[in-house]
C-alpha cells in the first residue's frame, strides 16, 4: 500500500461508526467529563537511518580535522603540544614535534552534531504528522495521550518512530484550524486546563554531543597518571563535564526556541552513552514534553493543609 | 463532587479553552519574557501556585571527576582519591546548577534529580531540575538554594516556615581490610561476623555523615532533610566499601517555625501497602 493508500484505508476504517482508544478506564471518564469524546486511536509511524558521517555532517570537510571546527567548546593539549596541519615529506605531525607521541591528542572538541538532530526530528515530526493526519481523517480536533517511542530497528543505524494517541471531538465545538496533541491526558489533562493552561503540541528535541578527546581527558577517563606530571590526578574531567551540561542545555535551548510565548510542561530527559571508539563518545539526550499556552488567569488554589490518614 | 451545572462550566471552559489557544495568541505564559520550560509534573506546578511560586527553567548542572588507577587497590584506611572526587563532583555539579538557575533570574531550583554514577575512573554527579521563583519575583532573595524536594515537599516546608539551604552530601570510600591468614582458615568452619566488613562500613558511614553534616553548616543551615543513602560494596571492588548520603539542607525562616495543625481523615480505601522497605535506599517513595 502507498502512503496515500493508508490514510484512505484508515480514514475509511475509522469512519466506521465504532470508537477505539487508548485510554485508560479513568482517563477515558475524565475525558468525557470534560466535554472530550474519543473518536479514535491514531498512530504514525516512520522509520529512518542516518549516519554520524551522512551529508550535512561537517567529519566530510577536511577543515574540521585542520582545525577549523564548528563546536561548542574547545579544548588545548594542556602539555603545550600545538596541532599540527601541514603533510610534509616525513609525514603528518612528525617535524617539530620531537618528543611527542603519534596518537598524543593534541586538540579536544564537544561537538554538537546538528544533523543526527536534524534526522531525528525528520523521524519525530513524520511520525507526528501522520499520526495528525489520521486524527483528522477522523474528524477529531485534538489527540490526547501520546505515546511516542523510538527504538533502534535492525542495527545501530536504523530507528524507527512510533506515536499514538487518543483523537478527541470537543462537543459542540467546530474543528479548530489545526489539531493539538498533548503528551497528557484525563486527570492530569484536566488540571492543566484548572491551572489556565491549554496544550498546543507535544514537542521533543534531541541533542548529539560528540567528545573528541583531548589528551588530559583521555588520561583522566583511563584513571593514567600523566607521563608529564601536567594532569593533575584529582583535576576535573572538565570536557566531560562540559558534555554532560552541553547535551541537556542544547536539547532544552532547541525546544525553547520554537516555543514563542508559550511554555514547555512536564519535560522528560532520557540521555543515552556510546563509546564510538578510544577517547571518541557520544553523548546524547532527547526532551520530551507538552507545549502548553496560558488561555486564563487561572486562581490559586488554596495553600495545601497537612492531613493524616488514619486507615 | 461537582454539580452537573459545575461540569457545565467546566465543558464551557474546555470550548473556551480550544478556541484561545488558536484565537489569542497574545497572551504570555512567559516569566519575563522568556518561554517557560519545566519538569515539573502539574499537581507540582499546581501547588507551587497556591504558594505563590512558578516554574520558570528546566536546569542542570554537572561535575565529573577522574579516579587515578590504584585508588581502589586493596589497602587499609579510607580511598582518599574516590572520597575527594565525589566531593568534588558534587560540589561543582550544585554550583553550575545554582549558576543556571541564578542566570534564569529564579530564587532557587526543586525537584533536582541527583544521578550519580561511580566508575572505576571516575565519578559523574548531574543534577537535573526546575528553577522556581515567586510570582512577584526574587526581590530580595538572597542565594538560589538547589533542592531534591519535590514541588510538595517544598510548599509544606514553606508553609512551615522553613528554608531550604541547598544540597548537602557526603561519601566515604573505605577498604574492608583482608583478613589475616590465621583468621581466614580458622574461620573457614565458623559461623562468625567479618568484622573487617563491619567495621569498614562503620567507618564509611561516620566519615560520610559528619561530612554531610559540616556540608549542610557550610550552606548555613542547621538541618537535613530527606536524606538518601546509598552504601555497600562498589561494583568494580568488592572489598571497598562506599557510604553516600544527600539531602537538602533547611533552616528556619524569619518567622521561624509555623505550626500547621493537620487535619485528620479516615480512609475509606482498602488497605495499602504502608512502608516502602525501599524508601530509604532512595529508589522508591511509593
Amino acid at each position: 500500500m502507498s502512503a496515500t493508500d493508508i490514510l484512505s484505508e484508515a480514514t475509511t476504517r475509522l469512519g466506521e461508526g465504532t470508537f477505539t482508544s487508548g485510554l485508560t478506564i479513568p482517563e477515558f471518564a475524565a475525558c468525557l467529563h470534560m466535554g472530550l469524546r474519543p473518536v479514535a486511536l491514531v498512530q504514525g509511524y516512520c522509520v529512518m537511518k542516518w549516519a554520524w558521517y551522512a551529508s550535512g555532517s561537517q567529519y566530510s570537510s577536511s577543515s574540521f580535522w585542520s582545525g577549523n571546527r564548528s563546536n561548542l567548546s574547545s579544548y588545548t593539549c594542556p602539555h603545550g603540544f600545538g596541532y599540527r596541519s601541514s603533510y610534509t615529506s616525513s609525514g603528518y605531525g612528525r617535524s617539530g614535534y620531537q618528543g611527542v607521541e603519534p596518537d598524543h591528542r593534541t586538540w579536544g572538541s564537544n561537538v554538537d552534531q546538528r544533523w543526527v538532530n536534524d534526522a531525528w526530528m525528520v523521524g519525530y515530526n513524520a511520525a507526528l504528522k501522520r499520526m495528525i493526519e489520521e486524527a483528522q481523517g477522523a474528524g477529531a480536533h485534538g489527540v490526547i495521550g501520546v505515546v511516542d517511542s523510538s527504538s533502534h530497528l535492525i542495527d545501530g543505524a536504523i530507528r524507527e518512530f512510533h506515536m499514538y494517541g487518543t483523537a478527541v471531538v470537543v462537543e459542540g465545538e467546530p474543528p479548530p484550524p489545526q489539531i493539538w496533541t498533548s503528551y497528557l491526558a484525563g486527570e492530569r489533562l484536566a488540571k492543566l486546563v484548572e491551572a489556565g493552561f491549554f496544550p498546543v503540541s507535544v514537542v521533543a528535541g534531541l541533542a548529539s554531543i560528540r567528545i573528541w578527546s583531548v589528551c588530559a581527558t583521555e588520561i583522566h577517563l583511563e584513571g593514567g597518571y600523566d607521563p608529564y606530571g601536567t594532569v593533575q590526578p584529582t583535576s576535573e574531567i572538565q570536557q566531560i563535564s562540559d558534555a554532560e551540561m552541553q547535551a541537556r542545555q542544547v536539547a532544552r535551548d532547541r525546544i525553547k526556541s520554537g516555543l514563542g510565548a508559550d511554555g514547555l510542561h512536564g519535560a522528560s530527559f532520557e540521555t543515552d552513552w556510546e563509546e564510538v571508539g578510544k577517547g571518541d563518545f557520544v553523548r546524547s539526550c532527547t526532551l520530551r514534553g507538552t507545549r502548553v499556552r496560558s488561555v486564563s488567569d487561572a486562581p490559586a488554589l488554596p495553600p495545601p493543609v497537612p492531613t493524616v490518614v488514619l486507615r | 463532587m461537582k454539580t452537573p451545572d459545575e461540569w457545565t462550566a467546566r465543558r464551557q471552559e474546555i470550548r473556551d479553552a480550544v478556541r484561545d489557544i488558536y484565537g489569542s495568541p497574545d497572551r504570555k505564559s512567559a516569566h519575563k519574557g522568556r518561554p517557560v520550560t519545566s519538569d515539573l509534573s502539574i499537581d507540582e506546578a499546581l501547588v507551587l501556585h497556591s504558594i505563590g511560586w512558578e516554574p520558570v527553567e528546566l536546569v542542570c548542572g554537572a561535575g565529573v571527576y577522574p579516579i587515578p588507577t590504584g585508588a581502589w587497590q586493596w589497602a587499609y584506611g579510607e580511598i582518599r582519591y574516590a572520597s575527594v572526587a565525589m566531593r568534588s563532583a558534587f560540589d561543582r555539579a550544585a554550583e553550575r546548577i545554582g549558576t543556571e538557575c541564578a542566570g534564569a533570574d529564579a530564587a532557587g531550583v526543586v525537584g533536582v534529580r541527583v544521578d550519580v554514577t561511580i566508575e572505576r575512573h571516575a565519578v559523574y554527579v548531574v543534577l537535573v531540575g526546575t528553577a522556581v521563583a515567586p510570582s512577584t519575583g526574587r526581590v530580595g532573595l538572597g542565594r538560589p538554594f538547589v533542592s531534591d524536594l519535590s514541588g510538595q515537599d517544598f510548599a509544606l516546608l514553606h508553609n512551615a516556615g522553613w528554608e531550604p539551604c541547598g544540597l548537602a552530601h557526603g561519601a566515604a570510600f573505605v577498604y574492608a581490610p583482608r583478613r589475616s591468614a590465621a583468621d581466614a582458615i580458622s574461620q573457614t568452619r565458623q559461623n562468625v561476623e567479618l568484622t573487617n566488613f563491619t567495621e569498614a562500613i562503620y567507618a564509611a558511614r561516620e566519615s560520610a555523615m559528619a561530612r554531610a553534616q559540616s556540608s549542610a553548616l557550610g550552606l548555613g543551615a542547621n538541618g537535613i532533610v530527606a536524606v538518601q543513602v546509598s552504601e555497600g560494596p562498589m561494583d568494580f571492588a568488592h572489598h571497598a566499601i562506599g557510604f553516600v548520603v544527600y539531602g537538602t539542607a533547611v533552616k528556619p525562616g524569619p518567622a521561624g517555625h509555623q505550626y500547621r495543625a493537620p487535619q485528620v481523615s479516615v480512609s475509606l480505601d482498602d488497605r495499602v501497602r504502608q512502608f516502602d522497605v525501599t524508601s530509604l535506599r532512595g529508589t522508591s517513595t511509593g
